[in-house]
Order: structure tokens, then sequence, then C-alpha cells
């Protein structure tokens, strides 16, 4: 999917519009645009720049500061494989690289055709079924490699 | 203001209500160990070097940002501090990779020092051993991450002062490093100016201005020298350091300065690299194709032939650079203006100034300065651009430009025939399709804004110029016309600033001024305007050198006498005057290209470092040039130069005048008092 420049332009403005002449704005509209396009795109930081006479560098900083905002485009499904104790202890390491083997990307990679984004994180909170791994919204507990296959197959 | 007194270390310091801490200290000479603070810059209270024990305080607190209390007794020197700076100062060395042996800073390093300082000989943290990137991308800046303490120095001269804002901080924790515009390594930006203002303030070796790394360290240095730069109309001060007779590298003096100690490129590289330039070092005659060595006395005394042969033909000029000091400009006015009664003495860019002079002339009667000093910009609420191109023309006034946008929030306005050279920060940019057509926006705009501020109303007066026919003959569209009006009238203390080509035309100057008055852009030593008169003393040749009236190229000449500093490029249409003269003198410290090819007589002259005198400023100051270091062999100072010369012609120079700039700075009426004038008068 490309998206148009000036479609670009009018979306982050109508995001922008709000927040003209007032303090505080960068972060809501970050989130905004980000909830927008799926990321911060460079052309979008650079329009938030202008218009809200925040240097580019600065946008940049706020943008990369906050573990929230992603600068590349991510995948339709996000896949949060726990690298906790709990579920290091009972194998995910081994899941991990089971996935990273079938996708073919590294962590926090995403894969060419936009399908998946790879996350390895910290405790989901659910040791009891570790190891844990989330995609979207659904938790799937007590995988083993063989198992995450299947998953990922389900998932377009 | 309150005078608070406080005990630090048991000596009675006094300071004021809002002084901070370390304020205090340093005022009453109490050393406390800094880092990530520098004087003129936001303190941010992040390396905690600066750690103090307040009496009834359990906690420890930094100096540079704990406000000073009445009646605090601070320790800055116990047990527990030392330790405690010892242990931040080893964590930073442990975080990154400072080992300062393949450190090109190794000894001209804060980080480095502060660590001798506290005995600091091993690190009891693991080393982290992290991979950052060192960024050779930039041609000649070079930024090794891994060296890096994030203390935002860098980051914040370059938003505070240079204004660019080009350096940031990306990620957080230990992750952070700095990054440039949208994630870009400092090669790839396109908003960095070159200016070296970061390494300056850079206390490690994680930038550097590799230039200056090979010639060698602060320390290694013999000498510091204080001065000014030539090379445009602003004339910072600057700091060279010498090492073995040469000029290592040149810094700003002091963020305390309303320049905040920056250089601009040109005056950061320029400067150091002309030290190493081919010099002309002895007196050379033309023969035929080529130039034999020759003694003074004989170069001076064909130099003397010529001149009066030609003087007595009335076919003789003078041709001086304006990077002259008062004194240097002076000596020349005595020997051929005052002494031989010559008329035809000018200096390079006289054309730009004699429009400043003609056009500031009705208001110099009326007793009022019509300019400001630069750095007011940055007092200003509302910046407006007419025809200038800062960033080439002095670019330390772009830089007051654009802080007074970005930080102060001054709105930036561009009336020109060029886009504005600040397009991201600017609020209307009104680009006519002619030069003539934006001088005539501000003739007419100055009219409109009066009429506004006197009446308070827009009401059209008979015979007055209306917003739309200002629009139709401009070409800017009415509602833009509106807006810069409604700005103008709106704020407090606009100031102009006012490009050097658009002198040409003294009657846009007065307009420009005019439109200031009717603005009231007063300021309290003159007139809201910052002409960008081309170099370090445009303004100190105004009482000497300039012609009144133009006539380089006008006439061929028989003799031509050019004094050129080398450090600029001479212009077309004085260049192919000089080539079209019969015998031509050029007195040149350097080898400098095409002059040089033009000469029947080269006469070595000394270079910016070797010279000393005044430069009048468009800072509204008169400041001083310093010999660096001094000359050697065959070169000598101007004055004994043209004393021989004179004893050659016979004549004996009248006794220069004192400080040429003086009347020029002077301002005999309250700026407020000044009326807007017709432009007839200048026109005609
Ligand atoms: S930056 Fe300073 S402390 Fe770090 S390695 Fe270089 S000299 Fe040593
Ligand atoms: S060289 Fe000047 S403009 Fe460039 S990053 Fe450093 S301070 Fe900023
Ligand atoms: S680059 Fe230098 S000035 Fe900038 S944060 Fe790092 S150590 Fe401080
Ligand atoms: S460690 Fe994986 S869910 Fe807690
Ligand atoms: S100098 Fe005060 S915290 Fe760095």
């Amino acid at each position: 999917m490309t998206i148009q420049t000036t479609d670009v332009e009018q979306r982050v403005k109508a995001i922008i519009e709000p927040w003209k002449g007032k303090k505080g704005g960068l972060i809501p509209i970050l989130q905004g645009v980000q909830h927008e396009f799926g990321y911060l795109q460079e052309d979008a930081m650079e329009i938030i720049s202008r218009e809200l006479r925040i240097p580019t560098a600065e946008v940049y900083g706020v943008a990369t500061f906050y573990a929230q905002f992603h600068l590349k485009p991510r995948g339709r499904h996000i896949i949060r494989i726990c690298r906790g104790t709990a579920c290091h202890v009972r194998g995910s390491l081994k899941i991990l690289e089971r996935v990273k083997e079938i996708l073919k990307i590294e962590e926090n990679g995403t894969t060419d055709d936009l399908r998946f984004t790879l996350e390895p994180v910290a405790c989901l909170g659910a040791c009891g079924l570790a190891p844990v791994v989330m995609i979207n919204d659904v938790t799937y507990g007590r995988l083993t490699p063989d198992g995450i296959k299947p998953i990922l197959d389900k998932h377009e | 203001m309150n005078n608070i007194t406080l005990t630090i270390d048991g000596k009675t310091c006094d300071g004021v209500q809002g002084d901070t801490i370390l304020e205090v200290a340093r005022r009453n000479d109490v050393y406390i160990p800094t880092l990530c603070f520098l004087e003129g810059l936001t303190p941010i209270g992040s390396c905690r070097m600066c750690v103090v024990e307040v009496e009834k305080n359990p906690k420890m607190l930094t100096a540079c940002t704990t406000p000073a209390q009445d009646g605090m007794v601070v320790h800055t020197q116990t047990e527990k501090l030392r330790e405690f700076r010892r242990q931040m100062l080893e964590l930073i060395f442990a975080g990154r990779n400072h080992f300062c042996m393949y450190c090109s800073q190794s000894g001209d390093c804060e980080l480095q020092d502060l660590a001798i300082e506290h005995g600091m000989d091993s690190v009891r943290y693991p080393y982290l051993y992290a991979g950052f990137d060192n960024d050779a991308t930039h041609r000649d800046i070079q930024m090794d991450h891994n060296r890096c303490i994030l203390c935002l120095r860098c980051i914040r001269v370059c938003a505070e002062k240079v204004g660019t804002h080009t350096l940031d901080l990306q990620k957080r924790g230990w992750n952070a490093t700095i990054v440039s515009d949208l994630g870009r390594r400092l090669g790839e930006s396109s908003t960095c100016t070159t200016c070296g203002a970061c390494a300056q303030v850079c206390p490690t070796g994680t930038i550097t201005l590799r230039e200056f790394a090979y010639r060698g360290r602060r320390k290694d240095c013999d000498d510091v020298v204080e001065s000014v730069c030539p090379l445009c109309s602003i004339g910072c001060r600057i700091k060279a350091y010498v090492r073995t007779g040469s000029i290592a590298r040149v810094e700003g003096t002091s963020v305390t300065e309303p320049d905040g100690g920056q250089l601009c490129k040109k005056g950061r590289w320029t400067l150091p690299r002309s030290a190493e330039r081919e010099r002309i070092s002895v007196p050379m005659i033309r023969e035929g194709s080529h130039y034999r060595e020759a003694s003074w006395e004989e170069a001076l005394d064909l130099v003397a032939r010529n001149f009066q042969k030609a003087h007595g033909a009335d076919s003789d000029g003078i041709l001086v650079s304006s990077l002259c000091t008062d004194e240097e400009l002076s000596l020349f006015v005595s020997l051929f203006k005052d002494g031989l009664g010559m008329e035809r003495l000018d200096t390079f860019d006289g054309d730009v100034l004699r429009g400043f002079v003609k056009g500031f002339e009705p208001f110099r009667r009326q007793g009022v300065r019509p300019f400001t000093a630069a750095h007011n910009i940055l007092d200003s609420d509302c910046i407006v651009n007419l025809s200038a191109d800062p960033d080439e023309e002095a670019p330390v006034i772009a830089s007051y430009m654009r802080v007074g946008t970005l930080r102060n929030g001054a709105s930036l306005l561009n009336l020109s025939c060029k886009t504005s050279p600040f397009a991201d920060i600017t609020d209307v940019d009104a680009v006519t399709a002619t030069p003539a057509q934006s001088v005539a926006l501000v003739e007419g705009l100055a009219e409109l804004v009066a009429d506004l501020k006197a009446s308070g109303s827009e009401a059209q007066e008979e015979g007055k110029i209306s917003v739309g026919e200002l629009a139709g003959k401009t070409g800017i569209p009415e509602e833009t016309v509106e807006r810069i009006i409604n700005k103008l009238a709106g704020s407090q203390r606009p100031v102009f600033v006012l490009g050097g080509c658009l002198s040409r035309d003294p009657g846009a100057v007065t307009s420009a001024v005019n439109l200031a008055i009717a603005s009231r852009a007063i300021f309290e030593d003159g007139i809201g305007v910052v002409p960008l008169v081309v170099s370090g003393n445009s303004l100190g040749t105004i009482n000497t050198v300039l012609a009144k009236e133009p006539w380089i190229g006008r006439k061929k000449l028989d003799f031509l006498y050019v004094y050129s500093t080398g450090l600029v490029p001479e212009d077309e249409e004085s260049l192919s005057a000089i080539s079209g003269t019969k015998f031509v003198v050029v007195q040149c410290p350097f080898w400098a290209q095409p002059l040089v090819n033009f000469a029947d007589v080269l006469l070595p002259a000394p270079a910016w470092f070797e010279r000393s005198g005044h430069y009048c400023t468009i800072e509204g100051e008169r400041r001083r040039l310093n010999v660096v270091v001094p000359p050697k062999g065959e070169i000598r100072g101007l004055a004994s130069i043209l004393k021989d010369l004179s004893a050659g012609l016979g004549v004996e120079p009248e006794k220069p005048k004192e400080s040429p700039c003086g009347n020029l700075f002077a301002s005999e009426k309250p700026p407020a008092d000044a009326r807007m004038v017709s432009l007839e008068e200048v026109r005609n």
C-alpha cells in the first residue's frame, strides 16, 4: 500500500488542527498519527514539525523516547513473545527462534508483506501459562515450538 | 532585587534572590565542579557533579539548579560528596568508551580533568562496551557517540544559541544518543550550518572538529589571543589559539555574550585556514608575464613614480578593503585624501554602503540613530526580513532570527523578492516578482501601518494608498498584505533586517526605516533596523575612505592602489575596473587569485592575525582586532609602508583623525522622536 503525499498531508493536518496554537500537543498528535497510519512516517513528522514549529530533531527525540511510538510500518498482526523469567525457563527462546525462522525476520522486525511484526516482551503477567505468546489481543499458553506454526497460519 | 547571604564552605557569600547556589559560589570564588552546566545555557542538572550538601537538608542538591536561599549553610567538599562525585564519574566512564589513550581529546577533556581531580584511578562498575556509531559522515565534524556523556550541552547550544536545533536526543537511558534532524547522521543533516558551536562546548571527545584535532589540543597551545572576526559586519569576538607560531583553532568567546559565543562557519573555518595560505612575502615587480622579487625601496620608488604621473593627470585612485581597521583606513585618508587632496578613494563595497548612508541620511539629520545593535533582534517580538539572506550575509544574524522565532516566540515575516531563507518558521512569506515591487511593498506598508497606528482604524485618507492598491501594485494578495499590517501593528517591538542588496536604492533603505518608525520599532540605542553592511569594518569606511559618488569603472585610470585583505573575493565590477587600469599596485597578505594577476607591483601586507586596530560593528560597538601572531620577514605594517611612500612623494600626511565611527553610533535624540520622511528627499 502506498500512501499519496497530499493525502498524508491532509490527514496529518487534520490531526494537528485542534492543537494549533496550544501547548502540549506533540504527544497526542503523534499518537493520533500513529493510530491513523500505524506508524510515524517521516513525511508526517516533517509536517508536524512545520505546523507546530517544533524542530524536526525535537519531534524525532520525542518519537524515539516513548516505546509506544513506531517509526517503521508494523504488521497487521503483532506477535508478542514473552521473554520473562518464567517463560524463559520453560523454553520461550526456542519459540522465538522458531518464529524467526518461519517468518524470516529478526526481533522487532516486520515481514515484507506487512503480515507480522515480532516483538519480544518482558513478563506478560500470565506466568502460570508459561511459555506465553500473544498475537494481537489473544494469549496462547503452554506453547511448544511445533505448536506455533498452526497458530501463525490462522492469521492472514 | 533582594540580597541574600549564604555560607559556603565557611565563607560568607553574597548573592541575590533568584541565583542558584552555583552562581553565588562562582561569584564569590568558591569552586564547585560542574560538567553538564555551561554558563549561558539553560541548566539541566543531569550530571550531578555539582552536588552540594546544605545543612538541615538530608539530600544532596545539584548546585547548578538549586535556588540559593538566604541563610543557607552549604558544603561543597565533604568526603561524602567527593565519594559520590567519584562514583558518578566511574559510572560515566563505565557507560561508554572512555579509554583516554585512544581519544583525540585526551589532555583537553573536562571529563578527564574531573576524573583526575577526583583521584579516580579505577572503575568499580562493569563496563558496558556498547557499540555506538562513530559518525564520520560530516566533512568537518566528527561525532563519536561512544564518548558521549549525554550532558546535552551540544543540543542546548545548537537550539538556544545557533537556533537551528539540529541536534536532539534519541531513545533514552543508556541507549540514548545525540541525533540530528529526523534521525539523521550529522553529515546528512539538512539544518546543520557547520558552525562548530556544538564541538566548541562539548566537554569530551565526542564532537570534535577534525582539523583542529590535527593541529593540537587547546592545552598544547602557547597562547590564546582575543580578537574579532573580520569576515562579516557583526565582527564576532573570537579567541585564537596559537601553537608554534601558527593558528591552531578559533573559537567564540563566551556563551554569556548576546551572540552566545558562537562563530559561523566562515569564522570557524576561514580564519584558521587562512593561516596556511600562500603568502606574498616580499615586494614583487611585474616583468612580462611573471614577477621578480624586489626590495621595498625599489618597489615603492616605482609606485611613487607611477603615482605622481597619474596624479598630475588626475587619473589615480585608491581602492581599500572594508576589512581594514579604522586605523588603517585613517592612514589612507590622511595621506591620499587630506595630504594629496585626492577624491578617488573608495572601498569595494562602496555602492552598498552609499545606499545605506544616503537612505539613513534624513534620519541622521533628525539626530536619531537609524539602526540598532544586531543582538536586539533577540528582544523583538516580530522579526521582518527585508530582502536579506542572513545565512550568507551575516550568519550570526540568522541565528538571532531563528532563536528569536523558535525560542522567544517572535513572528517572522519575509518581505522580499526571494522566498524566505527560513521557510519552515516564516509566518508570512510575501514574495514579489521583482525587487522594485518589494520596495514598493515596504513603502506602501509604511503608509498603511502609520495610518493604522495613528488613528487606530484603517479608514483611508485622501490620496493615500489602499490595501487593494498596494496588493495590485506588488502582486501580493490583499489578504497577505492585511496579515502583515496586523502583525506589525500588533507587535510591541518589531525589528527589520535589511539585506545589502536593497541598499543600492537609497529609497529602499529610507522606506525600511519609515516602516520601522511607523511600526514603532524603537530600541534604546536607535530605530529597529539592522543593516547588513558587508564586512567587519564596513561602517568604519563611512567616515574615511567611502567616496561620496561612485567612480570605480566610470573612467579608465592610469594608476590604482588596491589594498585587499585577501579574505573575501573581490566583486566582478571592481576586478574589471582594476584590470582596465594602466598601472596597478596590489597590496595583499595572500596570493589571492585573480586579484594578484592584475598587479604591476605586488606588496606584502600583514594578514588579519598580524594586525591590530578597531572595527565598527553592527553590534554597535567598536571592537578591537589584536595581533595574534607577529608578522615575519619582509612583512611590514601599513603605517611604515605609507610613511616611506609619502616620503617618496614628498608629502606630509595629515594626522589621522580619531575614531571614525564615533558619530555613527551616536544618537542625539531619543529614537522615539524619529519622524518618517518623504522619499522625494532621497530619490532625486
Ligand atoms: S572523552 Fe575524555 S574521558 Fe572520554 S576518552 Fe576522551 S579524553 Fe578520556
Ligand atoms: S555545527 Fe552548528 S548547526 Fe551544526 S549541529 Fe553543531 S551547533 Fe548545530
Ligand atoms: S556530544 Fe558532547 S556535548 Fe553533546 S551530549 Fe555528548 S558529551 Fe555532551
Ligand atoms: S514470564 Fe512470561 S508471562 Fe510472566
Ligand atoms: S553541573 Fe550541575 S548537574 Fe551537571
